[in-house]
């Protein structure tokens, strides 16, 4: 036997041993011994991702699955799918979640639930690594349930906070909508090909053994999933409030996994949608718009982390925009070094939070000589996510755009290339408020950086997130990430024009942001007077100049502010009534159980208890009524069996 | 009248009879040993005259009889053993006072 | 070889490390008291590696008397597993320290040399001795607590109604002999189509000369339900279950956890031995020899699943659970088919670590709190959040809910009597799996639901031994659930082999 999978058993089930260690001792060892297990076992799985991962890529991967349960009509086999997608894929996640367990020994310290942390946190990460390595969609679906109720369980955290415990909901009733679509899928493709196996479906659908109009349904089925998941229009509302939990676990599993996992699930089950068009436009349709709609909300944030958060949904747009036309190895390039800069934006949002104990941009100012290491891992970061050459960001996001351009739709190319300024621009107006100035609260005024053992893992993953997008250098590097015969673009090369352009709206973007936050050239008359002429350039300058002050202005920011009341008013009325019916059921069922369940649960019980209580008085204690009874038992069945005969 | 092997075999049933009601209805734990003995007997009676009636050149029957002789001494033993470490503790040997597990 | 040794080699492991552990006790106690343990465990061991060798269609030594072949490996396997689980827990089990340990863990030897001859033998006279030899040693291991009249009550309860249940069944043996003529069973099956013609053909034979004459097959019955009857004492099927409530509760409780599993599984063996050899020829008896186990085996799973319910004693819980899963493992006979035979082993093997590992917990949290009222279990969850949490996998598997291994137990005696169109038993079947549940919910809710009424003092301290010996029985419980292909497996092959 290889030594691939058992390395891979290894990644997978390490984090699970810390679970269970911090669940159950995690109260009594304390702080900070609780969190030495789950850390120590999360490190030995990232660890141990290298040498897979390494095997992988030199071609020693491949399926490996045994029988799980076999009975006649149902066998059901499990394993894992280990190709250059789910080894990179298992790397990343497992590096990722290590230093984020890392930076909680820091970022929880004092918490009373300490332990418990941990043990969501690594129970998360085994789930993840399950869902990445899983080789047919029972595996997939079962863990994406687990992580979606770690995810739960992990923003409701604070559950003592009830906008916390409120968003744990929402995140939850909101993912599992597209869990629906998402299970109703793999029933069809079950239904259809008679199996759950990723390489017998696909083998199903490349034979043409589906219909056109099914194949097209049950990808479309599958992208609910994803759309929830991946916090996808209609379906994104829960992931800015998901921002109420920790900021560690916005970073691990809201901006750097788990979040993924639609992307990723597409990417995985890409043949399924590349025989449907259809399904394909609709989702790059979808990610598109997402893309730009997220940014532009981006624009009117004054909380840090729901500035990265909206980035995190439009950045998913992004990959979800690159599946869609097509490129999914830009897809799965990109979510990586997103994975990379997005955690460590978080978690310099993380110890800047920490550092000042407010997590609005206006009250903050002034930092950057403060928390200096801070402020330079989260300049990286923007610049990253920006994608300013020779950064990571800058690789993937030229692939996507590149695919677009390839592609051709003109809103597809406004989405992306707007998107790419926007992004530019709101990042640097973050680092520009928070950083740079003068302390405007005395929280600002008190900033203090972190301890080592939260800004390391801000240098790492800044390490990372430059370096990241090199692998585009390695001869044959980024063919790496082509596992399958989804590589449509093999060795495409650079679209210089895309790339040109890319690089220029991110440097205008950072630009722009300069002079109006850092300079201040321009105040509000005089842009007022400048982009008069364009109406809409205008309500963006008042926009500028005002969100401090909460003025809200028409135009762009009321586009903005449209899908905000959209969030507010359409999707939270329906989760609200959705609430409301789920309260009437209940009571409805309430009475049901109490009157009808309980009543005939109640007489089942009275009646086993009566016949138990009954049959019980037979055991006498008198040894010589057993025998008794031997007797009689004996005559009795030979008596049966004369008379059968 | 001749006296057959099955006449040894009609009344090894009825001493195996007794040696049930013996257990059953004797309160003395020794006494019911004595019945379980009767029982063991009555079959070795049995298998006897088997052995008689299958002819005398196996001897399975005796075999096995000799066997139930020694475990029914051995059970013999362990059962006398029982019942004197019950009544050092109760200080009875009457079964009906052995009931305080039960239900 | 017609007296192959190697074909013994288990069981003369086994019975000389019991015979040296109770003579090194005699002769220098101070070692035998620190040896015994250990020596309990490897020979354990080595009996079950010596009894692996002999996997096969099988092979018949010790003129036709033993048979060694799969079906006798893999109940050895089960046997040798019992005993080292329940050595480790009556290391420190608290009642024992005030008895002889050396001698016990001696009988505990013996015992299973016992049962391995049980699996192993082919001949009326061996399986006699066998099931004796075991009983007996058995009633000595119930009464062991010297000083508990509750241990001694059940051994002298035990032993009386064991001791006339195997006279029954010795005098359907006698039966068997007399119509055959020979006590091997291989000659039995030969002998049964003379037997198995109608009345008319064959001679009648004569119970009472002049008096009662019966036709030979009518003989067969009567000697099959005697028969019957010894079997079920052992597996303890209703209604010849009495014994083991008031056995399992009277017993030190390792000892009930033994009883409960090796005693069972050991006359599940003999079952399976009668039926495989003479399946052959017993459908010439009238095919509906099925419909007396099915009896026994509804009568098992209902009576034992409802009184179950009502016990307030964790021991009698579980002993009323365990003749309840009796009757489960009885439904895999019923079925009579490839399929069913391997449920009844694939069952017994989950069984055996689920049930050695619920009686374990019992005999843990009575060593600690000295008790075992489910009262005193009110609150466990909160005191000793891992043994409760042990305790409900245990019992959540014996309730049969997946994907712990329980499930998979009852799901292939499930799919086997499906498979053979008997509706009305799986019906039965699933609705006592759920009056089960009941019975398991029980502890679950006095574990996690109920507080204590006052503290519940911890008298003593958690062993180490019986840890490991939870640990063991907790991956035996998870590890078939997550993968349970190659027991499954195993089971068919050695079923394969020998039908």
């Amino acid at each position: 036997m290889s030594i691939i999978p058992i390395l891979a058993v290894i990644v997978q089930f390490a984090p699970l041993v810390g679970f269970a260690v911090a669940l159950f001792w995690g109260k009594r060892m304390g702080e900070p011994r609780a969190s030495f297990v789950p850390v120590a076992m999360m490190g030995v799985s990232a660890l141990a991702s290298i040498p897979l991962l390494a095997g992988v890529l030199s071609g020693h991967g491949g399926l490996f699955t045994v029988e799980w349960i076999n009975s006649g009509a149902i066998s059901i086999n499990i394993g894992y799918m280990l190709d250059n997608y789910s080894a990179v894929m298992t790397a990343t996640v497992a590096i990722v979640a290590f230093l984020i367990h890392l930076y909680s020994i820091g970022y929880m310290h004092g918490d009373p639930r300490f332990g418990r942390f941990f043990a969501y946190l690594n129970l998360f990460a085994f789930s993840m690594l399950g869902l990445v390595t899983a080789s047919n969609f029972m595996q997939l679906f079962i863990f994406w349930e687990l992580v979606g109720l770690c995810s739960y369980l992990l923003i409701g955290f604070w559950y003592e906070k009830k906008s916390a415990s409120d968003a744990g909901i929402k995140a939850f009733i909101t993912t599992r909508t597209g869990d629906v679509g998402f299970m109703l899928g793999i029933f069809l493709l079950f239904a259809l090909t008679g199996s759950m196996d990723y390489d017998k479906i696909f083998h199903a659908v490349e034979g043409g053994a589906i219909g056109p109009t099914l194949i097209t349904a049950a990808a479309l089925l599958l992208f609910c999933g994803a759309i929830g998941k991946s916090a996808q229009i209609p379906l994104q509302v829960w992931l800015p409030d998901a921002m109420e939990g920790p900021t560690p676990v916005s970073a691990l599993i809201h901006a750097a996994t788990m979040v993924c996992a639609g992307v990723y699930m597409i990417a995985r089950v890409f043949p399924i949608f590349e025989a449907a068009p259809t399904a394909l436009f609709v989702v790059a349709i979808v990610g598109g718009t997402t893309a730009l709609l997220a940014a532009t909300i981006a624009l009117v944030q004054i909380d840090i982390k729901r500035v990265l958060a909206y980035s995190t949904v439009s950045q998913l747009g992004y990959m979800i925009l690159a599946l869609g036309v097509g490129n999914p190895v830009a897809a799965f390039f990109h979510l990586v070094t997103h994975a990379f800069f997005k955690s460590l934006l978080f978690l310099g949002s993380g110890s800047m939070i920490h550092g000042t104990g407010t997590q609005d941009i206006r009250e903050m100012g002034g930092l950057a000589p403060k928390m200096k290491t801070t402020t330079w891992t989260f300049v990286v970061g923007a610049l990253a996510l920006a994608g300013v050459p020779p950064l990571a960001g800058f690789f993937s996001k030229d692939e996507i755009l590149g695919s677009v351009s390839d592609y051709g739709h003109w809103w597809l190319i406004v989405c992306g290339f707007l998107t790419a300024l926007l992004t530019a621009f709101y990042m640097f107006r973050a680092i520009y408020i928070s950083y740079a100035g003068k302390p405007r609260t005395a929280g600002a005024e008190h900033a203090h950086e972190s301890p080592p053992v939260m800004t390391i893992p801000l240098i790492v993953l800044a390490v990372f997130s430059v370096t990241a997008g090199w692998i585009f250098f390695v001869p044959g590097g980024f063919g790496a990430f082509s596992g399958l015969s989804v590589f449509l673009h093999h060795e495409h090369g650079i679209n210089v024009g895309a790339m040109g352009a890319s690089v220029i709206l991110a440097l205008s973007g950072i630009f722009i942001a300069t002079i109006i936050y850092l300079w201040k050239w321009v105040d509000n008359e005089q842009l007022y007077k400048i982009f008069r002429p364009v109406a809409f350039v205008l309500e963006r300058k008042y926009f500028f100049d005002d969100v401090y002050h909460g003025l809200l202005v028409p135009g762009f920011v009321l586009f903005s502010r449209f899908w905000g009341a959209f969030d507010l008013w359409v999707i939270d009325g329906i989760v609200n009534l959705s609430a409301f019916m789920t309260v009437l059921v209940s009571r409805f069922e309430g009475w049901f159980d109490l009157a009808i369940v309980d009543g005939v649960v109640n007489l089942l019980g009275w009646i086993t208890r009566t016949f138990g209580a009954g049959f019980r008085k037979l055991q006498t204690g008198y040894v010589q009524e057993y025998i008794i009874i031997l007797g009689v038992g004996a005559v009795a069945v030979i008596l049966a069996a004369l008379a059968i005969l | 009248m001749t006296i057959t092997p099955a006449h040894f075999i009609g009344l090894a049933f009825i001493i195996f009879a007794i040696g049930f009601l013996v257990v059953v209805v004797r309160k003395n734990a020794i006494a019911i040993l004595m019945g379980v003995e009767l029982m063991l007997n009555a079959v070795n009676l049995i298998l006897l005259a088997f052995n008689r009636i299958h002819g005398t050149m196996e001897l399975d029957g005796q075999v096995f009889a000799i066997f139930v002789i020694a475990v029914a001494a051995a059970e013999a033993v362990v059962g006398l053993a029982l019942i004197l470490a019950v009544y050092r503790s109760l200080g009875t040997v009457s079964i009906d006072d052995l009931s305080a597990l039960k239900g | 070889m017609v007296y192959d040794w190697m074909h013994l080699a288990p069981h003369m492991v086994l019975a000389g490390a019991g015979i040296f552990v109770i003579t090194l006790d005699l002769v220098w106690g101070k070692l035998g008291r620190a040896l015994a343990p250990w020596l309990t465990i490897a020979a354990a061991a080595a009996a079950g590696a010596l009894a692996l060798r002999a996997w096969g269609p099988g092979a018949v030594s010790w003129g036709g008397a033993l048979v060694v072949d799969s079906l006798y490996v893999l109940f050895g396997l089960v046997f040798s597993v019992a005993l080292i689980l329940v050595t480790l827990l009556s290391l420190r089990y608290w009642p024992l320290d005030q008895e002889r340990k050396p001698e016990y863990f001696g009988l505990l030897l013996l015992v299973t040399a016992a049962v391995y001859f049980m699996a192993s033998s082919l001949d009326l006279i061996l399986i006699y001795v066998a099931i004796e030899f075991s009983s007996i040693l058995s009633y000595v291991l119930a009464g062991y607590l010297r000083r508990n009249p509750a241990s001694g009550e059940a051994g002298l309860k035990y032993f009386l109604y064991g001791a006339s249940a195997s006279a029954v069944m010795l005098l359907g043996f006698a039966l068997l002999y007399g119509m055959t003529g020979t006590t091997n069973l291989v000659g039995i099956s030969e002998a049964l189509p003379e037997l198995g013609r109608s009345a008319s053909d064959v001679g009648y034979i004569t119970l009472v000369p002049g008096a009662v004459e019966i036709p030979g097959n009518w003989a067969l019955f009567l000697a099959a339900g005697l028969v019957l009857v010894g079997l079920g004492y052992k597996i303890s099927a209703v209604p010849f279950h009495m014994w083991a409530p008031d056995a399992y509760n009277g017993a030190p409780t390792p000892i009930a956890a033994f009883l409960s599993v090796a005693s069972k599984a050991s006359g599940f063996a003999v079952l399976l031995r009668f039926v495989l050899v003479l399946h052959p020829n017993l459908e010439l008896v009238g095919g509906a020899w099925t419909s007396y186990v099915s009896v026994l085996a509804v009568l098992s799973m209902v009576i034992g699943s409802l009184i179950g319910i009502v016990q307030n004693d964790i021991r009698r819980l579980l002993a009323y659970s365990s003749i309840a899963h009796a009757g489960f493992i009885l439904l895999g006979v019923v079925a009579d088919t490839r399929l069913g035979y391997a449920s009844v082993i694939i069952y017994l093997v989950i069984y055996a670590f689920m049930n050695i590992g619920a009686f374990g917990l019992a005999s843990i949290v009575g060593h600690i709190t000295g008790g075992y009222e489910l009262s005193d279990y009110s609150g466990l969850g909160r005191r000793r959040p891992i043994l409760a949490a042990l305790l409900a996998v245990f019992l959540l598997s014996l309730a049969g809910i997946p994907p712990l291994a329980g499930f998979f137990a009852k799901f292939y005696v499930l799919a086997a009597i499906i498979q053979t169109g008997h509706y009305t038993l799986a019906v039965i079947a699933i609705l006592m799996s759920v009056v089960g549940l009941f019975l398991y919910a029980r502890v679950l809710k006095a574990m996690y639901f109920d507080r204590p009424e006052e503290a519940v003092p911890e008298v003593r301290r958690l062993s180490w031994a019986g840890a490991v010996a939870m640990v063991l029985c907790f991956v035996g419980t998870l590890a078939p659930g997550v993968y349970p292909q190659p027991l499954v497996a195993w089971a068919k092959e050695a079923i394969a082999l020998i039908l």
